[in-house]
């Protein structure tokens, strides 16, 4: 049987990809560890080579034969076992090392070791591609009744079955296959990767834990009462830890399956392991059991369909909507060592490593009576510690579920470790005083700052003294009226000279104080009023209200009050200090609670990195803050308390960016405060950036900071900013970042934590999404008058006060948070789970936007994604710009549907986005109507139609503007291709013709050209004359000496890269000719002599200048005329070299025809005119493709047409030519040569490439492989035709001198060379190209083509990619590789140093940085 | 081939004559590289220049692609034969060139 090939089956490929993208690790090894205590070192290894002698597959190697990976029968073992001696400590260590270090080229590795204490020990590791662990455990069964000396038990194993030929079959029909799935996964909520990373390339981690033993007994009393098995119980607590994590519904894990049903497949020795994804999911009040007989019942279903393949059920959940992405990050696969039988005693221990590049692949492992728990996680994902956890995760989740009937909804799903890690999120703890009321501390820094300024408002100012007194006045009057400690007191004030002392006053008094902002309209004053239950309201004369009940008490007066000393009362610290009212989501603003503590804490020097700022440089801040903002008070306290300066911003100062650089200017303040996206927008005034560089330090709050905004304030303006995070609920901020951190919200302040929680209050995993919640001194007092809400906000977690903020966050490595927004402004869009604030920010990092917001709307019954937007002055955006820009940086279904620009955001009074008011701001697809005018149009607009759910579409509209997306751009092909037969339809067609009118003409065209189709062309041509000449083209017996003189020689196309190098060639043995006529047309510029003398010079020969004119003749003239020539030449001609080609692969016109087969029957003319030999440049594309379900065509040099079809005009046009030459010899008229070449690259010399490399399809393709940084594996590991100019024009001058009877010659080099090495030689020079498994690199593709930047990227991919229905045609070349020795040539090498050349000279044209310098 | 170099602050003009190639490249490479620092403003006068051949014009690009980090670049008086080049390289729309 030896020699065969045997192709990999669907199992293999899939290990295949894996191996190829994980070269030289160890990841896809198998194989097992047999002790034998008893037995003899040497019997052992003569069992095992029994064993290895009989089994085919271990006589299996794998070989690659024209790109493709192969086994091959040698006939006998390729390896033999090892013999060596060790002690049994040793082996341990010895047999960890083995399964980590990677296989010999054979595939496996056998090693027996005479252990010193006794006994003998095999270690067998093999490639995952011969064999699966299922055949692994047969093997070591063979082995042991080698060693008993018994008659295998297995007998009905068929050692020599080769293992091509299963039919791979559940006994479902793929459509049957395709329902089941989809039915499988209907509704799912999951959520694939719950843990974030950086995974910068395919690294794998591999970890391997024991279960404890008192853990083990608990399982396996469980297993056995429930009647479960390990895949049940881990399949639940996988499952469960999923679907908690990322807080969904179901957990989604995948599974290898064994793949074996029927005894035959059973005995086999194979390998056949199949994966599928498993579907869990879980009730919270679902006992432990159940979900592990759910997780049974679930594997089992999608076991039964497992052979319609991972990547047809992720296509389909992809097509239909219901997934996006992966299925899962998380494997998990459950090992029986299998119960083998021996009469010796024995132990085994199996090795098992899966491989993908997924996060986390768990193996369960049965051995030797434990557990062993084998992780391979991609490292930048998981590290040690994370895989840890998760082991300590899973296992603590199985040991509560197996210790007694739970609930899943009670049991954690975190480990001590991870948990301490969790609770440990916290600023530092600092010292504060736990009586100190805001009183005491401004008393503290009267005291300390005394004639410091304290206060600017418009022309007036105060001394901390001065404040101090005003404040003291007001809060004696107050308490001579009668105000009690803790007693709520509003004031409604303009931002004047008297807001803070009033402020400080009610401080004083004992009271609490309520803002109101005098702009606020009636009636939310009036409900604040009321709610507050507050009896007074300090006001002015132009403020004073009517409400009922209500005590009014003008300002002035108060501060006319004569007692100016500090009534230095006590107020206990967690009393209420102020109450602020938010705007609820939905309904009226409620009240929140706050105390003294909290200010106490966020004010202090070291509470944060702002503060520290405010203690070392701080002068003054100009407060912009409403005062119905917490953020006011920290504008106002934290300066108070440390000795700086209020600058306050009158009303009509905090939005104008002139104003506030005069008020920054007018004290030399050197803090601020504002958002990002207005600093953003206020750097474009110049006077206000003037401005900004005698600031210092700036606090901005409430956004995500833009990385570009930091740098620009740290760069231009030496301004640090810090960003703070927190809600009015734990007093004015919770975290805040150190300066220059744009991608988190930074770490908690000090005296605060930070959890990270499910919507129930537990625990989820370090790193993975959930809410943020707030924990410390900051933490208020509720919402007045709302216990329900309150109840449901502060909630006592871990023995913490804890307030629940609603807003999603995750926890980067070192503790700082990053930010995801609202919870309840992530949305399910068509499926997907999009996070709106995502959206929004993208939007808002677009120069010139001011605010963004997202909405989801229903429109024409489908939800439809829109992104408002204002502009910032002066700014102009375009939205398809826009639309790019975004493209570019978001998943294609989280650019907006709807792009709508408007005037300004509406607001609350509190100034945040009113939700309510834009959502009534009317959008819709604005098109003028256009009706169909002709059949195409009319299918295109109904499909369309049907596809979008919206009822008329325009033949203008772009598919992509009224809401078309990649989802449904499969869904219109689809449809398209059902109504009108026969049509092909790419997807990148779609984004070629998007509008109607346009994609009807495309289709009109593609009928048009394929009713007059090449193939026919070809299959109707005579061929009578033509076959009989070429069936000479074989090897005579003995070498053929006999050379021809070429005599005087017509050369056309001798400027082109090629016809240069055949001159050169030519010239380097004068002898062979007698003078050389150069076909040359003029240009504008220079006339043919001069051209050619130019060209040569460029390509660096100068050598034959001197024979210019002597007896190298440049002559002017075109093959295209009848004539060519452009005058008279006297001269009989001997050969005609044809080098002149249009190479253009497409034209609109008949170019093509004119110049590459008009052009050769005009020179074959003059070849019969002359009695001229003719040689033909043609190239070896004419051998063209065939139907991938049909049979395989080859062709070589005996062959022109072989049933191949021809679909691009270029090689149509070769093709012609190359049966005029051959038609017109078979007629006896003109010698001819036909010379097909490959894939011509730069000069073997000095890597020179022809003149303008962009042109080259090849090279393009590089070119596109390093634009994306990524290339499939298939293509990496493939070989490619490398043909080097100067090498081939050296055989096209020699094999053209050859004999008549020879015709046609595939002249390129006799090895193709691995595209590795191109792309090794591209890492050298800096362009690192990273392999990717070829479905990896199809999605990576299919996702870039979504826009124009991508499809940029890609032309050269594009461009050339074949249809996915035909195969190249097999082309050989034997006839010229043997034709080539005979005359004593040979192929220069093409080494790494060449392509190193020929790609710097590339490089060197700048052809890698989109072909510009 | 001869370079003549003129520097007036940071403006530089090179003249070329001869016939720059694959010998003479490396001579040109190094004395754009020894003077192109701080300069904002380079000129490649090819009056006399005959030829150029593709070692050449990797010189001339590799000094526009400086330049465009620092300043510009502009080639001029060159002849019917290194225009050709320029032209059939496709390097005429992107070098800076005064006809």
């Amino acid at each position: 049987m030896g020699g065969d090939l045997i192709r990999l089956n669907p199992s293999r490929e899939a290990i295949e990809m894996n191996d190829l993208a994980f070269p030289d690790s160890p990841i896809n090894t198998v194989g097992f560890r047999l002790d034998l205590p008893e037995t003899d070192a040497s019997v052992l290894k003569d069992a095992f080579e029994r064993v290895a002698d009989k089994t085919v597959l271990l006589h299996l190697e794998l070989m690659k034969k024209d790109g493709v990976r192969y086994l091959h029968d040698t006939g006998k073992p390729v390896s033999g076992a090892v013999l060596g001696s060790i002690t049994a400590d040793d082996a341990d260590e010895e047999w960890e090392k083995d399964t980590q270090s990677s296989l010999p080229e054979a595939g496996w590795k056998a090693k027996v070791w005479s252990v010193k204490s006794g006994g003998s020990s095999l270690f067998f590791l093999v490639h995952h591609l011969l064999l699966d662990g299922y055949t692994c455990m047969q093997l070591a069964q063979l082995v042991l009744d080698e060693v008993n000396g018994v008659q295998t038990d297995l007998s009905d194993i068929d050692y020599t079955r080769l293992p091509e030929d299963d039919e791979n079959s559940d006994g479902f029909s793929p459509e049957e296959q395709k329902n089941f799935w989809m039915h499988y996964f209907d509704g799912v909520q999951n959520e694939a990767t719950v843990m974030r990373g950086d995974p910068s390339g395919c690294e794998r981690l591999r970890l391997t834990y024991t279960v404890p033993s008192e853990l083990l007994d608990k399982i396996n009393a469980f297993e056995e009462e429930k009647g479960l098995k390990d895949s049940a119980v881990f399949g639940a607590a996988l499952s469960l830890w999923l679907a908690r994590s990322g807080q969904t519904q179901d957990g989604v894990f995948l599974m290898p399956r064994l793949n074996r049903e029927n005894p035959r497949q059973l005995s086999a020795m194979d390998c056949m392991t199949m994966v599928v994804p498993v579907r869990n999911t879980i009730r919270e009040e679902d006992s432990f059991t159940e979900v592990c007989r759910q997780s049974m019942r679930q594997a089992r279903e999608a076991s039964r369909h497992k052979h319609y393949g991972i990547k047809n059920i992720t296509g389909d959940l992809h097509a239909s909507g219901i997934l996006s992405g992966m299925i899962s990050e998380y494997v998990l696969n459950c090992i029986h060592a299998g119960r083998l039988r021996s009469n010796v005693p024995f132990s085994i221990y199996e090795n098992m490593s899966g491989g993908m590049s997924n996060h986390l692949t768990i193996a369960v492992q049965r051995i030797a009576g434990g557990i062993n728990m084998i992780y391979d996680a991609r490292v930048g994902i998981y590290d040690e510690e994370k895989t840890k956890d998760f082991n300590d995760a899973l296992l603590y989740i199985i040991e509560q579920g197996v210790s007694g009937e739970i609930t899943v909804g009670n049991i954690d799903i975190v480990a001590d470790a991870e948990k301490e890690k969790l609770l440990g999120v916290k600023g530092k703890e600092i010292p504060v005083s736990d009586t100190d009321s805001i009183a005491d501390l401004f008393r503290k820094s009267v005291e300390k700052f005394t004639d410091r300024p304290a206060l600017y408002a418009g022309d007036e100012s105060y001394t901390y003294t001065e404040l101090d007194k005003i404040s003291s006045r007001i809060a004696n009057a107050l308490l001579a009226k009668g105000v009690k400690q803790g007693e709520p007191v509003l004031y409604k004030l303009k931002r004047d000279h008297r807001l803070i002392p009033a402020l400080l006053g009610i401080i004083k008094s004992g009271a609490a104080f309520i803002p109101l902002d005098p702009n606020y309209p009636e009636k939310r004053i009036s409900y604040i009023t009321k709610d507050s239950g507050a009896s007074r309201m300090i006001v002015s004369t132009d403020t004073v209200g009517s409400d009922e009940g209500i005590e009014y008490l003008d300002i002035d007066e108060l501060i006319s009050y004569e007692d100016d000393k500090d009534p230095a009362l006590s107020i206990p610290q967690d009393s209420l200090a102020y109450s602020i009212y938010t705007s609820g989501t939905t309904g009226n603003p409620k009240g929140v609670l706050l105390t003294h503590k909290g200010i106490e804490n966020i004010t202090a020097p070291d509470n944060n990195p702002f503060n520290r700022e405010v203690v070392k440089n701080g002068k003054g801040i100009v407060a912009i803050g409403s005062v119905c903002f917490d953020i006011s008070l920290f504008e106002f306290f934290v300066p108070l308390f440390n000795g700086c300066f209020i600058e306050l911003a009158p009303e009509d100062a905090m939005a104008d960016p002139r104003a506030l650089a005069v008020l920054i200017l007018k004290h030399n303040a050197n803090l601020i405060h504002c958002t990002p996206s207005r600093l953003a927008a206020y750097l474009r005034e110049e006077s206000f950036s003037d401005a900004l560089k005698s600031v210092d330090a700036v606090l901005s709050a409430g956004e995500v900071l833009p990385g570009s905004l930091i740098k620009e304030l740290r760069d231009v303006y030496d301004v640090h900013i810090y960003n703070g995070y927190g809600p009015t609920e734990t007093t004015i901020g919770a975290t805040i970042t150190e300066e220059g951190d744009e991608l988190s919200i930074g770490k908690p302040i000090a005296n605060t934590g930070i959890l990270i929680l499910d919507d129930k209050g537990r625990l989820i995993p370090f790193g993975a999404l959930g809410e943020i919640c707030i924990y410390g001194n900051g933490v208020g007092l509720g919402y007045h008058n709302l216990s329900e809400e309150t109840g449901k906000r502060f909630k006592e977690y871990f023995g913490k006060r804890v307030y629940r903020t609603g807003d999603l966050g995750r926890f980067f490595d070192d503790g700082r948070i990053e930010y995801h927004g609202r919870n309840d402004f992530q949305v399910k869009l068509r499926g997907l789970r999009i996070e709106l604030a995502e959206i929004e920010n993208c939007m808002m990092s677009y120069q010139g936007i001011n605010a963004a917001c997202t909405q989801v709307r229903n429109m024409y019954g489908r939800d439809t994604l829109i992104g408002f937007y204002t502009k910032a002055p002066g700014s102009e955006i375009d939205d398809g710009a826009l639309r790019e820009y975004m493209s570019g940086r978001l998943a294609s279904y989280m650019v907006p549907d709807i792009l709508k620009q408007i005037d300004e955001m509406p607001t609350t009074p509190g100034g945040k986005l009113d939700l309510k008011k834009l959502q009534q701001i009317p959008v819709e697809y604005v098109s003028a109507y256009r009706a169909p005018e002709n059949e195409y149009q009319r299918i295109i607009c109904e499909v369309f139609a049907k596809v979008l759910g919206i009822e008329r579409v325009s033949i203008g509209d772009s598919f992509f503007e009224i809401g078309g997306d990649s989802l449904h751009t499969a869904e219109l092909i689809h449809n398209l291709t059902e109504m009108i037969p026969g049509l092909k339809l790419e997807f990148g067609d779609i984004f070629k013709y998007p509008v109607p009118e346009t994609l009807a003409q495309f289709i009109y065209r593609q009928f048009a050209e394929l009713s007059d189709s090449e193939e026919s062309v070809i299959d109707k041509l005579d061929y009578t004359g033509i076959d009989p000449l070429l069936s000479k083209n074989v090897l005579p017996s003995k070498g053929t000496d006999k050379k021809r003189r070429h005599g005087n020689i017509l050369l056309t196309g001798a400027t082109g890269f090629l016809g240069l190098h055949v001159l050169m060639e030519l010239l380097k043995e004068p002898e062979s000719f007698d003078n050389i006529y150069c076909l040359i047309r003029p240009t504008k510029r220079l006339d043919p002599p001069k051209r050619l003398k130019n060209l040569l010079f460029y390509f660096e020969n100068t050598e034959c200048e001197e024979m210019l004119g002597t007896r190298i003749f440049a002559v002017s003239g075109n093959i295209e005329n009848k004539k060519i020539f452009d005058e008279e030449i006297p001269v009989k001609f001997d050969t005609v070299i044809n080098c002149a080609a249009d190479v253009a692969h497409f034209a609109y016109d008949d170019k093509l025809d004119k110049v590459n087969t008009e052009g050769v029957r005009n020179l074959l003319k003059i070849c019969e005119k002359n009695e001229a030999r003719f040689v033909q440049v043609s190239t070896i594309s004419v051998s063209g493709f065939y139907k991938s379900d049909s049979k395989p065509l080859s062709f070589d040099e005996r062959n022109l047409y072989v049933g191949q079809t021809i679909n691009n005009q270029y090689i149509l046009s070769k093709y012609m030519a190359e049966y005029e030459c051959l038609k017109a010899m078979a007629d006896g008229k003109v010698d001819v040569k036909i010379m097909r070449v490959g894939n011509l690259q730069g000069r073997l010399s000095d890597g020179e490439f022809q003149v303008n490399k962009n042109k080259n399809a090849f090279t393009r393709r590089l070119v596109s492989y390093v634009n994306i940084r990524k290339v499939p594996v298939s293509v990496y590991d493939s070989l490619v035709n490398f043909s080097p100019v100067d090498e081939v024009a050296h055989m096209i001058c020699n094999l053209s001198r050859l004999p008549m009877d020879y015709t046609v010659f595939h002249v390129s080099p006799d090895k193709e060379i691995p595209m590795k090495l191109l792309f090794d030689s591209l890492k050298k020079l800096g362009y690192e190209i990273a392999v990717v498994p070829d479905e990896e690199f199809e999605s990576y593709v299919l996702e870039l083509k979504n826009d124009k930047e991508g499809r940029v990227m890609l032309e050269g991919l594009l461009a050339d990619s074949p249809d996915t229905d035909y195969r190249f045609t097999n082309v050989s070349q034997s006839f010229t590789d043997g034709i080539i020795k005979d005359a004593g040539l040979i192929w220069g090498d093409i080494t790494e140093g060449y392509l190193s050349k020929y790609l710097q000279v590339l490089d060197e044209f700048g052809i890698f940085e989109g072909g510009n310098v | 081939m001869t370079i003549n170099k003129n520097q007036d602050g940071s403006k530089l003009e090179i003249a070329l004559e001869g016939r720059l190639d694959t010998m003479t490249a490396p001579a040109l490479e190094e004395e754009v590289k020894s003077s192109i620092e701080g300069i904002k403003e380079l000129v490649f006068d090819l009056k006399d220049l005959v030829y150029v051949s593709s070692a050449g014009l990797r010189v001339l690009l590799s000094a526009q692609k400086t330049m465009n980090k620092q300043g510009s670049m502009t080639i001029k008086n060159a002849n019917e034969e290194v225009m050709e080049i320029f032209e059939v390289t496709g390097f005429i729309d992107i070098l800076n060139i005064e006809e």
